[in-house]
């Protein structure tokens, strides 16, 4: 049998088989629902509405903290009172 | 004559009340055009897959796209051509999705159908057809599946697809001579006692 006809008659065949039988209702009514709920949504927007603010005073404090904590450093690295009365004591050590 | 088209204005009616009422938060409303065009669609979509789950699956797709363009809808065509038309949407989504998985029937059972040629009923024929169809590309699949297995002429496989006519008959005659390619390379139709 030449391809052609061979598909030819192959569709024919085919167009004889039934239907699949579906029942949709029930579940296309229940995807709707879920669609139109907003409520899913709404602890994440919560959660998003509190994480963006949190995370702007997380970085405001660290700016000011360091702010704080820089001029301390600074002055611990300079050479304290006493260090030139130990250091010359240290080099009479033996 | 007058009887058929006085049907027919009753239906667009029904269908338009049930359309407002949809729109209007109205369940029962969308769940009646349900009713009405669900063996319509699960038919196109059986054209494409014989497998119950997925052609549920592809009709529930179908419904709710519906649903969310209702509004779009403004009643220039009938509600089951605009319908077909998202249907046709699915489907190629679908023959998209499917075309990277293997046909639905491998060719090792076609050669034990072969041997048995008296299992190939229309089932069994019509798996075989969309195992070869789904070989073809996205386009090619779905052209050849509506003018061959939904008899649809080039006119309507346009006004479904959005497609031009002309590009429709263009397209089916390539998918047709890559089909043939197809088969030949498989020597599907030189066993002559195929029961067709």
């Amino acid at each position: 049998m030449e391809p052609l006809e061979f598909i030819d008659r192959l569709a024919e065949k085919a167009r004889g088989a039934p239907p699949v039988k579906t029942d949709v209702r029930a579940g296309v009514l229940a995807r709707l629902r879920r669609h139109k709920r907003p409520w899913p949504l709404a602890p994440m927007w919560i959660v998003a509405g509190w994480m963006v603010p949190a995370a702007a005073a997380a970085l405001v404090a660290m700016v000011l903290s360091w702010g704080a904590l820089k001029p301390l450093l600074a002055k611990k690295a300079r050479p304290g009172p006493f260090d030139e009365v130990i250091a010359p004591f240290g080099e009479m050590l033996p | 004559m007058e009887q058929t088209t006085a049907q027919a204005a009753v239906g667009i009616e029904r269908d338009w009340a049930d359309i407002r009422a949809s729109l209007g938060g109205d369940e029962d409303a969308f769940g009646r055009l349900i009713d009405r065009y669900e063996a319509l669609i699960a038919a196109q979509m059986s054209r494409l897959c014989r497998d119950r789950m997925v052609c549920e699956e592809l009709v529930q797709d179908v419904f709710v796209k519906a649903y969310f363009s209702l509004s779009g809808y403004r009643g220039e065509a009938p509600f089951v051509h605009w319908l077909r038309r998202i249907a046709s949407n699915v489907a190629y989504d679908y023959c998209e999705r499917s075309s990277r998985r293997p046909p639905s029937l491998p060719l090792e059972e076609w050669d034990q159908l072969k041997k048995e040629p008296e299992r190939l009923d229309a089932d069994r024929a019509m798996e075989m057809l969309q195992g070869l169809l789904a070989q073809l590309g996205t386009e090619d699949r779905l052209v050849l599946t509506m003018l061959h297995l939904e008899e649809c002429s080039a006119e309507e496989v346009a006004e479904r697809t959005g497609w031009n006519a002309g590009a429709v008959r263009m397209r089916a005659s390539r998918a047709r001579e890559k089909l043939r390619e197809i088969v030949a390379r498989t020597g599907l139709s030189e066993d002559w006692t195929w029961n067709l």
